[in-house]
């Protein structure tokens, strides 16, 4: 398997750049994220070497690239099934999603310790810095049928947290080491954070929700009946208008943008595949 | 609470009462006619009130429930009103949350205690059913919401927050919904305040939209049609009646023009109106500190100018419908800004030396008041007289040298087991006694007795004792003639 890395021109759509990381077969990659400031990247490997995060460097061509997996801490332990991790890149921090120990964990990667830990969260999945003040917001389960975000600030201070309906799709919240787990996850994209406007947007099944923090608000948007499901998004800071990855009912998936105040649907386009492997 | 007359340079009060208010932060008050109505909101919902400036007599007693605002948590209201001959009816529409569903509401409710008239018995603007829960955030609604009504006392409902939505009613009562792309507003500034106000062009509604953003600032937006709503001011601090007013805030002060007197610790709302000219004052035994002039004023106000028709510091949301029908508490502009949370605020005012001032104490275990008043004034209503049991109260004053020989009358009747009696001092601390009138029996006249200090003495203190408990059967009032 490889990580395959691409810079794609959205509108015709084709690659303008590419390159790809190779991995021994096996090795499978949940979530990568970039740091903003040096353009390294880190990803979560959650059943490689029992899980594990890596941490590349920003272009194979550095005079010095060393590619460095991290799965023991001292003081922590080991990672288990390790399903996202961002850079807090403001403060040089990597937040990590450790699934299989149901913990959120903050690592300083100037000697690469644990600083925080935030335990008893039922299979953490996506864990998305707050950029602004040094908080977090980590999206998990209260249930099998029970998505929750909890907001941490960056003192450690439970803010607020927001259930809501998600379907694991299993019979228990129970985490075991295969891919079949990872894969009935939510993908770590599920949510994103408009540090512009301090909003966090995630989606779960036919809906999307947006969390603004500054007027300590959430709100809903169904996208039924034209959208059934939805995978990951991402805002576009210019406008904050969140992107969609949405599963239209006529069975294909679909790109639609969503204005950021007031849940209309801007436009939408089809997600072409062909030709982007 | 106090209720004063407003001219460009004389504040007159009008009339007072002491009601138990817990929310006093958040009262706002609309014009329904010669009455004004008054609203705030407390831990069971929103109570009202109506004050006619007329007979300055009040319509209820103590503050109303307004039972259809008791089933959920309100998060937020705003009014206005109208009259209908005599009635006065006010507006309330208000942000109403609950476990499983949001809620924007509206009702009216009249002078007389009747809710749901003039067709609005059913409350609901709309209803978001909740899919998302949350602790202590709102989920699905709204933060703040303003309210206007238009020429046919027809509602626009303006809720703010992470998503701006507009909400008009047409004769048939039947509601529209606009989303409003109004992102200074919804993202990034919190709206402390909260203020709508609609005017029409060629048959076209416009809405105009001013808030504050918790952090000492005001904006001003103008409704531009479909490109959605249009940050005017940016910085905007001072609304005047002739001119707006731009100036920037910074270290805790406005350069601005004359100021002459400042209340502190004030909170309440203000109407700008030219037929009542009327704003409704709550304090905290503050009176007026005035000086001669003064060319900078710092504010630390919870409420915010309307819609800049009009200058004053410490107001809220208008309700005038009419902004060429508006005065200003100053002549020249004043200022106001607000502060995150915070109850108290400041105000400026010119007021000459008739004006009138009042202040309430307690002591002596039984509650007393005071006031303190000049030849001509009106009949007063004195501080200190809750639910018909008389308390002790004190009238310091008058004419420091009786000069004008004016001549104190207290109007007031009672019934009670007590003798009682009412006494004039040559001094405001009321030592020199140089005359008293004492009514003894178990039962007093039910018609006012008015009482007249002797006259050719220096006259500035007037107290009336008892022991005991008295029933009063109306207002105590004095009169400076």
């Amino acid at each position: 398997m490889s990580l395959a890395i691409r810079n794609i021109e959205v509108n015709t759509p084709r690659k303008i750049d590419y390159r790809n990381v190779f991995l021994t077969n096996g090795r499978i990659v949940q979530s990568v994220n970039i740091n903003q400031l040096d353009g390294s990247f880190v990803t979560t490997e959650p059943i490689e070497n029992d899980g594990q995060i890596v941490v590349y460097p920003q272009s194979p061509h550095n005079p010095i690239y060393d590619v460095n997996v991290y799965k023991e801490f001292a003081g922590y332990g080991n990672l288990y099934v390790p399903t996202d991790a961002r850079f807090d890149y403001i403060r040089r921090k990597i937040w990590v999603a450790d699934t299989g120990n149901s913990k959120v964990v903050k690592i300083g990667i100037n000697d690469y310790t644990i600083e925080t830990t935030f335990e008893d969260i039922i299979l953490p999945h996506s864990v998305v810095p707050e950029t602004n003040l040094g908080g977090v917001f980590i999206k998990g389960f209260s249930g099998v049928n029970t998505g929750i975000v909890y907001y941490y600030k960056a003192n450690g201070e439970l803010d607020d947290f927001f259930t809501f309906p998600c379907a694991l799709g299993r019979s228990s919240t129970s985490v075991e080491l295969s891919n079949a787990f990872v894969k009935d996850l939510p993908v770590p994209t599920t949510m994103v954070y408009d540090h512009v406007r301090w909003r966090l947007w995630w989606t779960a099944g036919s809906f999307v929700y947006m969390m603004d923090v500054r007027n300590r608000q959430v709100v809903q948007n169904d996208l039924q009946p034209v959208y059934v499901d939805t995978r990951g998004l991402d805002i576009d800071l210019g406008s904050g208008n969140a992107f969609v990855a949405a599963f239209r009912n006529h069975g294909y998936w679909g790109l639609i943008q969503i204005f950021r105040d007031n849940n209309d649907i801007s436009c939408h386009s089809y997600i072409d595949f062909g030709g982007l492997d | 609470m106090r209720v004063y007359s407003v001219s460009d340079f004389e504040w007159i009060l009008l009339g007072q009462a002491t009601f138990t208010i817990d929310g006093a932060s958040t009262m706002k008050l609309a014009s329904c006619g010669n009455k004004v109505g008054l609203a705030y909101q407390d831990s069971t919902g929103i109570r009202y009130n109506f004050f006619d400036v007329e007979l300055n007599s009040w319509s209820f007693v103590a503050f109303q429930t307004l039972q259809a605002s008791t089933t959920g948590n309100v998060v937020d209201f705003d009014v206005d009103g109208y009259n209908r001959e005599e009635t006065g009816i006010l507006s309330v529409g208000w942000l109403d949350d609950t476990t499983s569903a949001f809620y924007v509401r509206y009702t009216n409710v009249d002078s007389a205690g009747f809710e749901g008239v003039d067709g609005t018995a059913s409350t609901g603007v709309i209803t978001r059913s909740k899919n998302v829960q949350a602790g202590n955030y709102i989920a699905y609604g709204y933060q703040k919401i303003a309210m206007d009504l238009d020429a046919q006392n027809l509602p626009r409902i303006l809720g703010s927050g992470a998503e701006t939505t507009l909400y008009t009613q047409d004769a048939a009562r039947q509601w529209s919904i606009f989303p409003i792309d109004m992102e200074g507003a919804s993202s990034g500034f919190v709206p402390n305040l909260l203020a709508l106000q609609m005017h029409e062009e060629s048959g076209t509604e416009y809405a105009k939209v001013v808030f504050d953003n918790n952090e000492g600032d005001i904006y001003y937006f103008e409704d531009i049609g479909e490109d959605g709503f249009e940050l005017v001011y940016p910085d905007l601090v001072v609304l005047n009646q002739e001119r707006i007013f731009t100036t920037t805030w910074g270290c805790g002060e406005l350069e601005g023009d004359e100021v002459y007197c400042t209340y502190t610790h004030r909170t309440g709302d203000m109407l700008r109106e030219s037929l009542s000219k009327t704003v409704i004052v709550i304090d905290d035994n503050e009176d007026p500190a005035c000086g001669t002039s003064s060319s900078s004023s710092s504010s630390s106000s919870s409420s915010l100018s309307s819609l800049g028709y009009s200058s004053s510091s410490s107001s809220s949301s208008s309700s005038s419908h009419d902004s060429s029908s508006s005065s200003s508490l100053v002549h020249s502009s004043s200022s106001s800004s607000s502060s995150s949370n915070s109850s108290s605020s400041s105000s400026s005012s010119s007021l000459d030396s008739s004006s009138s001032s009042s202040s309430s104490s307690s002591s002596g275990g039984e509650s007393s008041s005071s006031s303190s008043l000049t030849c001509g004034t009106a009949w007063s209503y004195v501080p200190g007289y809750t639910n018909s049991e008389m308390s002790n109260f004190v009238v310091t004053g008058a004419n420091e040298s009786n000069t004008d020989e004016c001549v104190l009358y207290i109007g007031v009747s009672f019934s009670g087991p007590n003798n009682i009696s009412f006494r004039f001092y040559s001094d405001s601390g009321r030592i020199n006694e140089v005359s008293s009138i004492g009514i003894s029996g178990a039962t007093f006249p039910t018609a006012p007795i008015t009482l007249s200090a002797p006259l050719g003495v220096n006259q500035v203190g007037v107290q009336f004792d008892w022991t005991g408990v008295q029933f009063s059967t109306s207002s105590p009032r004095i009169e400076a003639d």
